[in-house]
């Protein structure tokens, strides 16, 4: 059975602005149909760069990308039939109204469904008539994600969708909104979603790439990463032996404690551990956010 | 360094690049003066340079924090509000004031000018914080320009005779000063009160203002759930419509001069020239560099612009729908503010403009309506290749500068190689030494230098057209390098366009000049070796090129021409009617007949020659 086109399949990009530094240096990426991807990465990493990238909004200076198959600069107006964007920073005409916005926007798809529209409107209570000149940052990504998921597109991509959201409408609008949208048409439905509020996507997350300064450091399936990523915290009887750690790479010694984190070789590790009798030893996996701080401390 | 001190330099580089621009235009009027042309607003790099200029530079210190979304930075800062006050004004007055010593040099000292100066310098910053824009505070300053412009004339004209005169001037100066003090406290009362109320885009009155639309208008322009590329149309209207309140603007403007015309004593002429220049300032210049720049820069300001590249329709399509949109813009607004004026002021008005665009009536409408298109089209450029709508407005004249600039260093280039062409010389000599004959050379000319020579504009037009494509998709670099790098091909491209029409009228120019040549120096040789007065018209003496160079001195180029030739020489008598009317005929003529069948005949100064396909030289055929 032949494999399904990646919703995403990036090969080797490469975009510097100007005469700076490259922002994005051989960053490789592969997107499944109806996974939800994170990507992850301090400020400046060049997240949002490689998603101008996938939006034909910067053209790569090398590499490849396509989307559901399809060059972007190519086959721009098919390409973004299929997706919708929510860019990290909101911006709309402030002369319009919410409705008009959204009329607006509605005009240029080919499906859009009234009834999500009204229960969002409904949801983040927002005023239809309201001139979104008034809208505060929040309100704003409220009326962008409307804008997104109303038209039911194959592939969302969102750029720090839930920045400025109260923690109450993030709450929902992750559990409820994007968790909806991805059940509407399961296995289609492709999420491409950068944040740094990974613990919120958690639940959501299949798959996803650390990014730092233009490259993928990690790119691992949610579910494996927590099996390899562990944390393991032992309490020896006196002061904690001198042992070969270099297996792990975050050791943290407090007296008696050790804390340890390693990437893979976990169980070795612990059976080492075991033979110096400690008091106690437990281990567990780390969250998403927690492999992701601990990648980006990481020394190079 | 004090923190005052770096607080002030920083003022000063954010208005430094354009107080440069202002200043460009304004040394290039100076120029144009002392080269004679004195209509100033004819020319556009006259009066915006000063009229738009100034409250460009004087509403900058606080638009520059509104377009960069760091007014509430600069408010939290724990800083007495009236020293920001002070330092931004400080630095505004010396950009200001500079630019008004230059044009007072150039110009000559006015009142006029140094009361708009005063005020616009004491209300700029009340007018941007009413505005929360740089292009709205502008706006804003003309209008309260064109008010005063009115009321002064209105006085002249009212008191003409002294000392009334003199007395309701005085008094009308020292209100515009009196308003120009309140207008000052006003500017610091409204920065002591003032709250940053808006969200991310500000409460800017330019993007904002449409909500004064009301019913049918609004309606019609509300944008619906279907029908995207009217939807963008419709966007773009609604984005431009600064433009459309400078055209009610002009349109107020002109009603208001005309009614002045019934006043007793007043001079009709005067009044329609004023409204030839506020039509031709207002609508022609600013409304028309606004449409183009309006709706880039504002959208890339705000950040829309790549959101909506973001929609499912072509990048192009946007474009053009963009462009197509601010093109009809400047145009219609133009077309409405001259059809008002020649209603209100009839006949002398068109031909009070005609004076500026020709007086040919399809010249003029030409022109007219073409000069503000192509400025739209170069102010679009301009925000395609920049951001922000200031900086695309400071840019047009400039960037149209630089391309005028390379289209005359283009036509000095041709005329050097068509005075003093060796190169051109030696290729003529090698390949084609004759001229062509008329036949050929007027298509040639006509398309070079005739009626066609506005096809040589197509080119760096379709080139700045092509660019603006690609800009308009591309996220703008910042500084000014970059957009002298965009704008380099197309200078370069005016510049060949100028300069390779040339080539052909040098090398035509050039050929004809050596056969010319020839043909003369052959005539003078003849004289010198055959003994005219033994001449017999009915047996014309008979020489061979070869035979003339042996016995007379003849240049390298002569000996080429005149290989394979014939020389026949004939006394002076039975001249044809053609020839009669000339003088200074010499005593014999000297026909030469070229290897390529053409016949040349010389009578002294003059000469003609028939060629196989038509006739060529001085004095023209018969």
């Amino acid at each position: 059975m032949s494999s399904p086109i990646p919703a995403i399949e990036i090969e080797n990009l490469t975009y510097a602005y100007g005469r700076q530094a490259e922002a994005i240096r051989g960053f490789n990426l592969t997107v499944q149909p109806g996974h939800c991807y994170g990507l992850f990465g301090r400020n400046g990493a060049g997240k949002t760069t490689t998603i101008k990238c996938l939006l034909n909004l910067l053209r790569p200076q090398r590499g490849n990308v396509r989307v559901f198959g399809l060059d972007p600069r190519e086959h721009e107006v098919e390409v973004k039939r299929r997706l919708a964007y929510v860019p990290d920073q909101v911006a709309f005409y402030p002369w319009m109204s919410v409705r008009e916005t959204l009329d607006y926007l509605a005009s240029f798809r080919a499906h859009w469904n009234g009834k999500t529209e009204h229960e969002l409107l409904e949801r983040f209570r927002l005023d239809p008539s309201q001139r979104t000149a008034t809208l505060s940052k929040g309100q704003r990504t409220q009326v962008a994600l409307i804008a997104a998921v109303c038209p039911e597109p194959d592939l969302l991509l969102l750029d720090e969708p839930t920045s400025g959201l109260d923690p109450i409408v993030r709450r929902e609008f992750i559990e409820t909104v994007i968790g909806a949208y991805q059940e509407g048409d399961p296995g289609n439905r492709t999420i491409l979603v950068s944040t740094h509020l990974i613990t919120e996507f958690e639940g959501l997350i299949d798959e996803f790439t650390i990014m730092d300064r233009g490259h993928a450091v990690v790119a691992l399936n949610a579910d494996q990463a927590r099996e390899r990523y562990q944390k393991i915290r032992v309490r020896f009887a006196q002061s904690a032996p001198e042992l070969d750690l270099s297996t792990a790479f975050h050791v943290r010694r407090a007296g008696r404690d050790l804390e340890l984190i390693v990437n893979g070789g976990g169980p070795e590790l612990i059976d080492r551990l075991q033979k110096h009798s400690p008091e106690a030893l437990s281990t567990e996996a780390l969250t998403l956010e927690e492999i992701f701080v601990a990648e980006s401390r990481r020394p190079e | 360094m004090s923190a005052r001190r770096r607080r002030i330099i920083k003022e000063a580089r954010a208005i430094f690049w354009p107080w440069c621009a202002v200043m460009v235009a304004e040394l290039l009027t100076w120029f144009w003066y002392r080269s004679g042309f004195e209509e100033a607003f004819l020319w556009p790099g006259t009066s915006p340079s000063f009229w738009i200029g100034i409250p460009i530079l004087a509403s900058l210190p606080f638009g520059n924090e509104f377009q960069h979304r760091t007014f509430p930075v600069l408010l939290s800062q724990p800083i007495d509000r009236m020293k920001v006050w002070s330092e931004k004004w400080v630095v505004m007055s010396g950009a200001v004031l500079t630019v008004f010593l230059v044009h007072w040099f150039a110009q000559g000292y006015s009142l006029v000018a140094g009361v708009w100066v005063v005020t616009t310098m004491c209300s700029a910053i009340f007018w941007t914080l009413v505005a929360r824009s740089t292009t709205g505070a502008v706006i804003l300053n003309l209008l309260q320009g064109l008010g005063m412009m009115i009321a002064l004339n209105l006085t002249r004209w009212v008191f003409q005779v002294q000392p009334a005169l003199a007395v309701a001037s005085t008094t009308l100066v020292a209100a515009a000063l009196a308003y120009a003090l309140v207008m000052l406290w006003l500017g610091r009362r409204k920065l002591a009160r003032f709250q940053v109320t808006a969200g991310i885009d500000g409460d800017d009155l330019l993007m904002t203002g449409p909500n004064v639309m009301r019913g049918g208008v609004a309606g019609l322009l509300r944008c619906r759930p279907s029908g995207p590329v009217l939807n963008l149309a419709r966007k773009e209207v609604r984005l431009l419509w600064p433009v459309w309140m400078i055209t009610l603007l002009c349109i107020v403007g002109v009603v208001c001069l005309g009614g002045l015309q019934f006043l007793p004593g007043v001079s009709g002429e005067k009044l329609t020239r004023v409204a030839v220049i506020v039509v031709s300032a207002l609508s022609g210049c600013l409304a028309t560099v606004l449409a183009g720049s309006l709706s880039m820069g504002e959208e890339r300001t705000s950040g829309t612009q790549s959101w909506t590249l973001t929609l499912p329709i072509s990048a192009g399509l946007q474009w053009f729908i963009k462009l197509a949109v601010a093109i009809f813009a400047s145009f219609a607004g133009l077309a409405i503010a001259v059809t008002v004026a020649q209603a209100v002021f009839g006949a002398p008005f068109v031909d009070i403009l005609g004076e500026a665009f020709g007086r040919q009536r399809l010249l003029f409408l030409f022109s007219v309506f073409t000069v503000p298109s192509l400025l739209t089209f170069a102010a679009f450029w301009c925000g395609c290749a920049g951001k922000g709508t200031i900086r695309a407005a400071l840019w047009v004249f400039p960037a149209l500068g630089a391309v005028v600039l390379a289209t005359a260093l283009g036509a000095w280039l041709g005329e050097k190689l068509l005075r003093n062409g060796s190169v051109i010389d030696f290729l003529v000599l090698r390949f084609h030494p004759f001229p062509f004959s008329d036949r050929t050379v007027s298509p040639i000319l006509s398309l070079t230098f005739g009626g066609s020579k506005m096809f040589w504009l197509v080119p760096p037009l379709l080139l700045a057209l092509i660019q603006s494509r690609r800009l308009f998709r591309r996220e703008p670099q910042d500084g000014f390098l970059s957009e002298i790098r965009h704008l380099l091909p197309v200078a370069i491209v005016a510049m060949l366009c100028s300069f390779l029409p040339r080539i052909p009228v040098a090398f035509l120019y050039r050929a004809a000049a050596q056969v010319n040549g020839t043909i003369i120096e052959t005539h003078e040789a003849v004289g010198k070796i055959v003994d005219v007065t033994k001449l017999d018209a009915a047996h014309p003496r008979q020489l061979t090129g070869e035979d003339l160079a042996k016995a007379a001195p003849l240049s390298e180029r002569a000996r080429r021409l005149l290989i394979n030739s014939t020389i026949t020489v004939v006394p002076k008598g039975g001249d044809p009617l053609w020839l009669q009317s000339h003088k200074n005929l010499s005593e014999y003529f000297t026909t030469v007949h070229f290897g390529n069948d053409w016949d040349c005949t010389a009578y002294g100064p003059y000469f003609h020659c028939k060629t196989p396909t038509g006739w060529w030289g001085y004095p023209t055929h018969p």
